[in-house]
């Protein structure tokens, strides 16, 4: 997945922000003190004591200016470090799913990813210790010179302490990186789901847990969200608004029309309460840049002043719906809670859109793709069954009434007449599950919670067979063919083999418990 | 993007540089002609004549906008990178984007992963924040597993031995009369001592363990005739009991065969010799060869051991132990081994590019097919499925695989397409062997 926009655009947009702010600072000082500067008298009528005073103020705050500047470029810097981390991380995660589907590359690929491993715990080593160093730094405010030379010492330090870490890590097995790296993967999405869906305590635990997390995820955006989100849902407009104001030119980039929805949404408010000239007034601020796009909306909520407001029926609060059934339903649904609603929506959709992630947590879009990988016609049909019966009967009950509709299609099978097999063999097709063989629970879309949610989404297309053996668990391969009993259930040769040994050349069919001489098996050659 | 954020990098360096050094030059100016100006203080008229050359050479140097020149640079770069970022393609499947219904079921999953990995702390403050439910018991299974897994992490077995040996007892409940023969062998078994006689013995068991089969299958068989919900659950649990049976059993056999090998690496060979001969009666007739092997190594010194059978000493019996472990508690618990959401996520990597190349050219119908084929790993494939090599169908059972006489194998349907006007018999689309249709031919159940 092209985690590259989701990792990088967050950071990027930060550093945008603060380089705005620098540099708006930047003018404002320079302009400032240069203008005083320029305009210092010329008169000797003014003391020249004041003016002395004037000069070294100015010198004051051109040089906080300097060290303001500074402070900031600091943090940029750590920022940028950040940025090339994430990159670096995605990198080796892509060579990783890429190393499943090409074996011969391994080898080069083995260097270049010890050496990418080396290089992140490296930077990881110095983030952390450089980090500690600024925040040292902040508090005790000394001069930029010394601070630049303590941190070229630290920096040898650390140098040197790697060096040895490299050499212990010569040894670790290429496996155990990969394994290390997925584990790491998931982790991430499962903080960046956390904080998403605003469960901050356990996002706030596994990175805790996992100090390398916080360079990866965004902590700090999510929770900018949540206020946001928390304030709409108190029907609170003033947060929102200001949050529109700071990322204006962002969001004109992306074409968005959210700072129009809260204006809409702050004169219902305002028509709420039976002002109409205060309303007329806002409208008159506050629409016309909206025109070009958003005409028909502007047109129907001003056609709320045609009607009678909520206030001027009786004192309701907003819930209540009965006192506005005089207006039309277009009309009450603006008045209503679905406009929050809405509001809120389009709130997460834009937040998250700004800072280049997707609209949903990138764990449940991997989850569901997964979904249409794995999943099979037989992990489906269980679920399709049960819809057709009662869902509050229990399993041993469906799986009779699955039993009677199957017997009578097979009823006109000659072969199939003879056994009592019918039972079992129903079972196999429809839920491995009950059937008796161990590898089958292990399918992920036979997990009731996820069948599910599997309901709703395609299938993989099998273009080849796949037959799997009921007692190994194997996939049967051309030297370990099925061997075919006479009612017809498959096991691989090497089961039955060794089953003829242990019995003196007796197979058993273990779903049915017939028996059978090992001679009688019949070998199918599948294409 | 990597030389455009290097790029980035630099010029950074180089604009904090520069303004740096521009602010220091006017910040030296500046004190220099307050000192001067402070110096001349009794002279005015000298004082404003320095002031004034200042300023004029303020004018001049303009530093002001030397210092905002300073800053282009890194403004240039970084707009680079942001455009850059603007060109790539967005992260959005429109089919795989999140619906209400699905959020608590995904809570669902979370939970039982962060349970299924052991870290209880992170698992139960999660089920706190997001109101999750799990299903009854899960949480204490996972407890239970993991406390054992610590254990034999730190090579102590005597509390995965308790779980075996209670496993054992619940499901042998279920098959009592196996217990009584079982009795009767171990009677007759306990006579003899030499290897030979344990040959004949397990020539005479296998004779008594048909016996035994053919006694169950009778069982079973009258269990078919009844019809009954509890009475068929019974015939397919009988099956899975002895699928559990038998690994519970080689699992009890590896857990000492581990102990076993780790007071061999102590050297203490009367202490191995005691302990083989405690425990390794129960697997003489399943698992003869390893304790062959085993009671070997008793001969070799340590070393030489080590050489001869690498796999035994380097600790990689441990680190399979933890994993088998793992496969039986859940088999035993009727649970996936592995964490379905984990399995999926991984599945889940690969498949998201096709998908994204994919919805945007066709509409994707959920509830069908894939219009194309998501290449997935041997280890994701958990179902059978048989695919006809003549109609390209994958077979259901309406249309079942047939095997032919020549063993090749097709669909139902294109046999009948092959049999022509009513007849019989046919030829195989892959080689030149004549099948007869109604006495050849066998329907298959994968």
């Amino acid at each position: 997945m092209n985690l590259q926009k989701s990792l990088i655009q967050p950071c990027f947009e930060q550093l945008s922000r603060r380089l705005h702010k620098q540099y708006s600072l930047l003018n404002k000082t320079l302009a400032a003190s240069f203008k005083i500067l320029y305009s210092l008298p010329k008169n000797q009528n003014v003391g020249c004591e004041k003016i002395v005073e004037q000069m070294k103020k100015e010198i004051k705050r051109l040089s906080k200016l300097q060290k303001d500047l500074n402070n900031y470029s600091k943090d940029d810097q750590l920022i940028i470090k950040k940025m090339q981390l994430r990159l670096r991380y995605h990198l080796s995660l892509l060579q990783v799913t890429q190393k499943n589907k090409t074996k011969n590359e391994e080898e080069n690929e083995k260097k270049k990813e010890k050496e990418n491993e080396k290089e992140k715990e490296k930077e990881n080593d110095k983030e952390i210790k450089k980090e500690n160093e600024t925040k040292e730094e902040k508090n005790m405010e000394k001069e930029k010179d010394k601070d630049i030379e303590i941190e070229k010492e630290k920096e040898m330090i650390i140098e040197e302490k790697t060096e040895k870490e490299i050499e212990k890590e010569k040894d670790t097995k290429f496996f155990q990186d990969q394994v290390k790296l997925r584990k790491l993967e998931l982790n991430r999405k499962l903080t960046e789901y956390m904080f998403r869906k605003g469960y901050n305590k356990t996002g706030a635990m596994l990175t805790e847990k996992h100090q390398f997390l916080k360079q990866l995820v965004d902590q700090s955006l999510f929770l900018q969200g949540k206020k946001v989100s928390v304030s709409l849902s108190k029907y609170d407009l003033s947060v929102p608004l200001k949050w529109c104001l700071i990322n204006r030119s962002k969001l004109k980039k992306i074409d968005s029309r959210f700072e129009f929805q809260l204006k809409k949404q702050q004169f219902i408010e305002i028509m709420r309460k039976g002002n109409r000239k205060q309303a007329i007034n806002y409208a008159r601020k506050n629409f016309p840049p909206w025109v070009e796009k958003c005409f028909p909306e502007i047109k129907r909520v001003m056609g709320l002043l045609a009607f009678p407001t909520p206030n001027e029926q009786t004192s309701i609060p907003i819930e209540e719906k009965e006192a506005f059934e005089i207006l039309p339903k277009r009309y009450q649904l603006l008045y209503g809670e679905h406009s929050w609603r809405k509001l809120n929506k389009l709130f997460q959709r834009e937040h998250v859109v700004l800072f280049g992630l997707s609209e949903s947590p990138s764990i449940e879009v991997e989850f569901k793709a997964g979904i249409c990988a794995v999943k099979t016609a037989s992990c489906h049909s269980l679920h399709k069954k049960i819809q057709s019966t009662k869902e509050k009967k229990t399993e041993e009950q469906k799986d009779l009434e699955m039993e009677k509709e199957k017997k009578k299609k097979n009823e006109k099978d000659l072969l199939l007449k003879n056994f009592d097999l019918l039972k079992e063999n129903k079972n196999i097709n429809t839920n491995d599950n009950n059937d008796g063989v161990d590898r089958n629970t292990n399918c992920p879309t036979c997990h009731p919670v996820v069948n599910k949610i599997a309901k709703n989404y395609p299938r993989n297309l099998i273009t080849h067979s796949l037959i799997i053996c009921p007692l190994s668990g194997q996939i049967m391969t051309p030297d370990n063919p099925p061997m075919i009993f006479p009612n017809g259930n498959a096991y691989s040769l090497d089961e039955m083999k060794k089953m003829a040994e242990q019995n003196n050349g007796i197979v058993t069919d273990i779903k049915t418990n017939q028996k059978f001489k090992f001679t009688q098996l019949r070998k199918a050659f599948i294409v | 993007m990597e030389i455009l954020i290097e790029e980035l990098k630099t010029t950074h360096q180089k604009t904090l540089q520069e303004t740096d050094t521009q602010l220091r030059f006017t910040l030296e100016s500046l004190e220099s002609a307050v000192e001067f100006v402070s110096a001349m203080s009794e002279d005015e008229e000298m004082m404003f004549q320095i002031l004034n050359e200042w300023k004029d050479s303020l004018h001049e140097e303009k530093r002001d906008i030397t210092i905002k020149k300073s800053q282009k640079d890194y403004h240039r770069v970084l707009s680079k990178v942001g455009k850059h970022l603007v060109s790539l393609p967005s992260n959005e499947i429109p089919f795989l984007t999140s619906k209400k219904l699905e959020r608590e079921l995904i809570d669902q999953l979370i939970a039982e992963h962060l349970y299924r990995i052991g870290d209880f702390e992170l698992a139960d403050q999660f089920v706190q924040d997001s109101g999750s439910k799990i299903p009854e018991g899960f949480r204490g299974l996972m407890v239970q597993m993991h406390q054992i897994l610590n254990q034999l992490d730190q090579r102590d077995i005597s509390s995965a031995l308790n779980w075996v040996h209670q496993t054992l007892q619940l499901r042998e409940k279920d098959s009592v009369k196996e217990k009584e023969v079982k009795k009767k062998l171990i009677q007759e078994t306990s006579k003899n001592k030499k290897e030979i006689k344990m040959e004949k013995e397990i020539e005479i068991k296998k004779e008594e363990e048909k016996e035994i089969e053919i006694e169950i299958e009778k069982d079973e068989e009258q269990d078919e005739k009844e019809k009954g919900k509890g009475k068929e659950n019974s015939q397919k649990n009988n099956t899975q009991q002895k699928q559990i049976i038998k690994r519970t059993h080689s699992f009890e056999f590896k857990l000492h065969k581990a102990f076993y090998l780790n007071i061999l690496l102590r050297n203490e060979i009367k202490e191995a010799i005691k302990y083989s001969q405690k425990w390794f009666k129960k697997f003489a007739l399943t698992h003869m060869k390893e304790i062959k092997q085993l009671a070997g190594c008793l001969v070799y010194s340590n070393d030489f051991a080590k050489r001869r059978f690498p796999e035994l000493f380097d600790g990689s019996v441990w680190l399979q132990l933890h994993s088998e472990f793992i496969e039986i508690y859940c088999l035993v618990a009727e649970i996936p081994s592995h964490s379905p959401l984990e399995l999926l996520c991984q599945a889940g990597e690969s498949a998201v590019s096709v998908l994204k190349k994919v919805s945007g050219l066709i509409p994707i119908k959920t509830g069908d097919e894939l219009p194309m084929e998501i290449p997935v790993a041997n280890n994701f494939k958990f179902h059978s499925s048989f695919i006809c090599p003549v109609s390209k169908e994958r077979s259901t059972q309406k249309n079942p695989p047939v095997l032919l006489k020549c063993g090749h194998v097709i669909s139902k349907s294109s046999m009948k397409t092959l049999l022509e006007n009513g007849k019989t018999k046919f030829k195989c689309p892959y080689c030149p062997v004549i099948t007869n249709s109604q006495i050849d031919c066998i329907e298959i159940k994968f």
